[in-house]
């Protein structure tokens, strides 16, 4: 019993410092690590996971904007028509600051927080569903991009790219260094009272709203954050692109989503965190990366991984539902010493 | 030393008078209690003071300067601590960060410190006799009991000027409600000020100096005295003269006699927050049910509709054991067994379809060849019952959300009486029913006993069941207390029983009975 205690309360301290969301991600990329490894040759080699990186760079970022929307306890489906509309704007308007990349990219990272913020104010104080705004914004936003550029094409500095998407010093990648970026951005977001207003909000928002939280601003808050990310994401996107593109990818919409899930982030808010997510994009990677090297048609790996996707949800969705039965049965498990006495 | 001065505070919702010009006169230093039946006020009078609703009218005023309160927040920073009693803890957070919400210690200026708001709250968990709870343990883990005592020390440990206590016992033991009360005292003789909402009598007169009693809104009596009061008089304060109301005669109760088999029975039945319920319903019979909220009438009613699991126990129809998985079954069974559910838009009515569609959805098969609806037929079937129910013929061709609320109640009924259903499962089917709608379905619970079948009838007014049924049982903590039959059905006698005064020791200075 009291090993039991023991054991639990090291539980409590590990969850608290939001350890074990990102257990079960590491689990999970664990164990496609080690069999990339057995089917690919040279899979670790430096320049595969350089190659790695850089394929889940856009991805894994885009994921990490996500997160805090999602804790928040809404749903952010702008995130990719936010990508192509900021690609487009760097590519087009490079004018507009006398093509200083500099300037370019700090005014994309600026927009990318006003539309962010935008989204918040839909959702936090015009109420209205994160859902419903958050599409809204995906059709303005694809339409903006289409106004940029209505086929893909442009060009950018080969100094860009090599900054963002190149190697850092002789081979450390550059994608690399902007996911560690933007997760120490997001562990001093989470360390931050914003951090635990955004978990109190997304957990409950009328309980936060009791104890004294700005619920509203912490929304904007959140979204706003989120637009940062994509930012950041979509200078990575063009550097590595090169170019500009109006089109939004529904493949990386559903994607960001499965990072997320992956990285151990509960659907409707309050738990998670963006860590896992990063990780969970990493996954998503390895995973195309082994059925690659296996040969496997390209045309069949939505169906495969799909069906992953489910397989790893699936203890989350039923697992609270078996324990609860479970307690429910184990409380009336004793039969009632009153009623015993009394029954009819 | 704060005194706080409620005056003529109005709150409505719609056509509802939650607080009818209230008054409250509360004493710097004091405990006082507040006490009253369901929907008498209280927690309307809890939201005012803590900031989640604005009144209507009227002012409020704390240590003689008058306040207003928009959000909790202005609410706090005037020193008003609550402990609610739906609790205003983060599930996902740990007890520390909840006890720190919203302004956790920071150092560096920005990045928040756990260190320090962990030692912080393991000094207020210390100092206010919760050394047994782990700061850094989520509050999804901790048990109710122990949720409620964060709750509770998260506002006394804010050292507040006034702190309201929300039916602050209601998940806590004896062992817990001695710590609470312990701890209450302490707060006192640091000169706060205290409001105790309660439906406990022993727990008013074990902790409170003053009483105010709230009926419909407005404050019916002030006990300055606890002790020289008894439960008997407190009570008749909490119900008041009876009112005129327009009740059925009641058939004599020699009609419902032991030897006829009981229709529906339930053995030791455990489901959800109930823990043991027992009981018959013969024919013909009206059984009330009475309870304050949350005693586990809820999950009895669920659980004879198969809305609920059953967890232990049985259930029977005619002397049978049955199993109900779903409503289906239980529909279906050869009882019939219906609810007309509490929270009527939610569970009960499908508001964007015809009063028709409504009424006939769970026996639209009766109505149907060969697949198709056969509309003439339903459609004077549906007639029939609308007559019957007095509602307006507009109901076969309008959406249920054009009706008043009184209405689409008995619409509710309609649809159960039309599908022959032999056992009514009633959960307080008058909640926001206007008057003359309410004598309507008391007129028409009596007809349908007459008529040979059985009503199970659960109301949040005891009048109601004093008046309405052969015999009533009281749920209380889960558990359902033996029938009151016959002359014994009186209100205070209900009341008594809900409010648990009948088997909860008196503490020794109370002078009652």
């Amino acid at each position: 019993m009291i090993q039991r205690l023991k054991s639990s309360k090291a539980a409590h301290r590990l969850q608290v410092a939001g350890v074990p969301t990102i257990v079960p991600s590491l689990l999970i990329l664990g164990v496609l690590l080690v069999i990339y490894g057995g089917v690919r040759v040279n899979a670790f080699s430096t320049f595969n996971l350089q190659e790695l990186s850089n394929v889940t760079a856009t991805l894994a970022i885009l994921a990490v904007g996500q997160t805090v929307v999602v804790i928040s306890g809404g749903f952010d489906f702008s995130a990719i028509a936010v990508l192509a509309f900021l690609n487009t704007f760097m590519v087009t308007q490079l004018g507009m600051v006398g093509d200083s990349y500099i300037l370019m990219s700090a005014l994309v990272l600026l927009v990318a927080i006003l539309i962010g913020a935008l989204n918040g104010f839909l959702v936090g104080y015009l109420r209205i569903q994160s859902i419903i705004a958050t599409i809204a914004m995906f059709f303005v936003l694809s339409g903006g991009a289409l106004a940029f550029m209505n086929t893909p094409g442009g060009g950018i500095d080969s100094g860009f790219t090599s900054a963002l998407a190149g190697t850092w010093g002789v081979s450390f990648p550059a994608s690399a260094g902007m996911m560690l970026i933007t997760a120490l951005i997001w562990i001093v977001l989470k360390k931050s009272r914003f951090g635990t207003n955004l978990y109190a909000v997304g957990s409950n928002s009328r309980a936060a709203y009791a104890r004294g939280v700005p619920v509203k601003a912490t929304l904007v808050k959140a979204y706003a954050f989120a637009g940062l990310f994509y930012g950041i994401a979509a200078l990575n996107y063009t550097a590595a692109t090169g170019s500009g593109d109006p089109r939004v990818s529904f493949v990386l919409l559903g994607q960001m989503f499965a990072a997320v899930i992956i990285g151990g982030t509960i659907f409707g808010g309050g738990r998670g965190g963006a860590v896992g997510s990063i990780l969970g994009a990493l996954s998503l990677a390895v995973f195309e990366a082994i059925l690659f090297s296996v040969g496997f048609e390209s045309y069949y790996t939505g169906i495969v991984f799909g069906f992953l996707l489910l397989v790893v949800v699936l203890p989350a969705a039923l697992g609270p539902h078996l324990i609860e039965r479970y307690q429910a049965n184990r409380r009336h498990l004793k039969p009632d010493p009153v009623e015993e006495g009394t029954a009819l | 030393m704060t005194s706080i001065k409620v005056s003529e505070i109005t709150k409505q919702y719609g056509l509802t008078v939650a607080l009818n010009s209230l008054d409250l006169d509360i004493s710097a230093g004091t405990v006082h209690g507040v006490i009253g039946e369901n929907g008498a006020g209280k927690s309307t009078l809890v939201k005012i003071l803590s900031g989640l609703t604005r009144p209507n009218r009227g002012s409020l005023s704390i240590g003689g300067r008058e306040v207003a309160f928009d959000a909790p927040k202005d609410a706090r920073e005037a020193g008003v601590a609550v402990a609610f009693q739906e609790l205003s803890l983060i599930p996902d957070l740990s007890v520390a960060d909840n006890l720190s919400m919203p302004n956790k210690p920071r150092r560096f200026g920005w990045l928040t410190s756990d260190s320090r708001s962990r030692a912080d709250a393991r000094e207020a968990l210390a100092e206010w006799g919760l050394e047994g709870i782990d700061p850094l343990t989520p509050v999804r883990a901790l048990s109710l009991a122990a949720r409620q005592q964060v709750e509770i020390v998260g506002a006394i440990a804010r050292d507040p000027e006034l702190l309201i206590l929300d039916e602050p016992t209601s998940a806590l033991g004896q062992a817990e409600a001695d710590w609470l009360f312990e701890q209450v005292h302490r707060l006192r003789e640091r000169g706060s000020t205290v409001i105790f909402v309660s439906h406990r009598m022993s727990e008013v007169r074990e902790l409170c100096d003053e009483a105010s009693v709230l009926r419909n809104g407005r404050r019916v009596g002030v006990i300055s005295s606890l002790t020289e009061t008894s439960d008997d008089q407190i009570i008749e304060m909490m119900i008041g003269e009876t009112l005129d109301r327009i009740f059925p005669d009641k058939l004599p109760a020699a009609a419902v006699t032991s030897d006829s088999k009981p229709v529906l029975s339930a053995r030791g039945l455990a489901s959800g927050g109930l823990r043991s319920a027992s009981f018959d319903l013969g024919q013909s019979e009206v059984l009330g049910i009475a309870g304050l909220q949350d005693q586990g009438q809820r999950d009895l009613f669920r659980a004879l509709f198969g809305a609920e699991r059953v967890a232990a126990g049985v259930i029977e129809v005619d002397g049978e054991p049955v199993k109900f998985k779903t409503p289906r079954d239980a529909i279906r069974s050869g009882m019939g067994i219906s609810l007309v559910p509490e929270d009527r838009a939610a569970e009960g009515a499908l508001l964007e379809m015809t009063g028709r569609a409504n009424i006939t959805l769970p026996s639209v098969r009766r109505f149907t060849r060969l697949g198709w609806i056969d509309s003439k037929a339903e459609t004077a079937a549906v007639t029939e019952v609308l007559d019957r129910l007095q509602i307006s013929h507009r109901a076969l061709y309008e959406p249920v959300e054009a009706f008043s609320g009184g209405n689409q109640q008995k619409m509710i009924m309609g649809k159960w009486i039309l599908s022959g259903s032999k056992t009514m499962l009633l959960y307080d089917p008058t909640r926001g029913v206007d008057i003359k709608t309410k004598s309507e379905i008391y007129r028409m619970i009596r007809d349908l006993a007459a008529e040979g079948k059985s009503v199970l009838f659960h109301s949040t007014d005891i009048e109601e069941l004093v008046n309405v049924c052969d015999r009533v049982m009281v749920c209380y903590r889960g558990r359902l207390q033996a029938p009151i039959v016959g002359d014994e059905i009186s209100s205070g006698r209900i009341l008594r029983e809900m409010l648990g005064a009948a088997d909860e020791p008196l503490p020794a200075k109370g002078t009652a009975r």
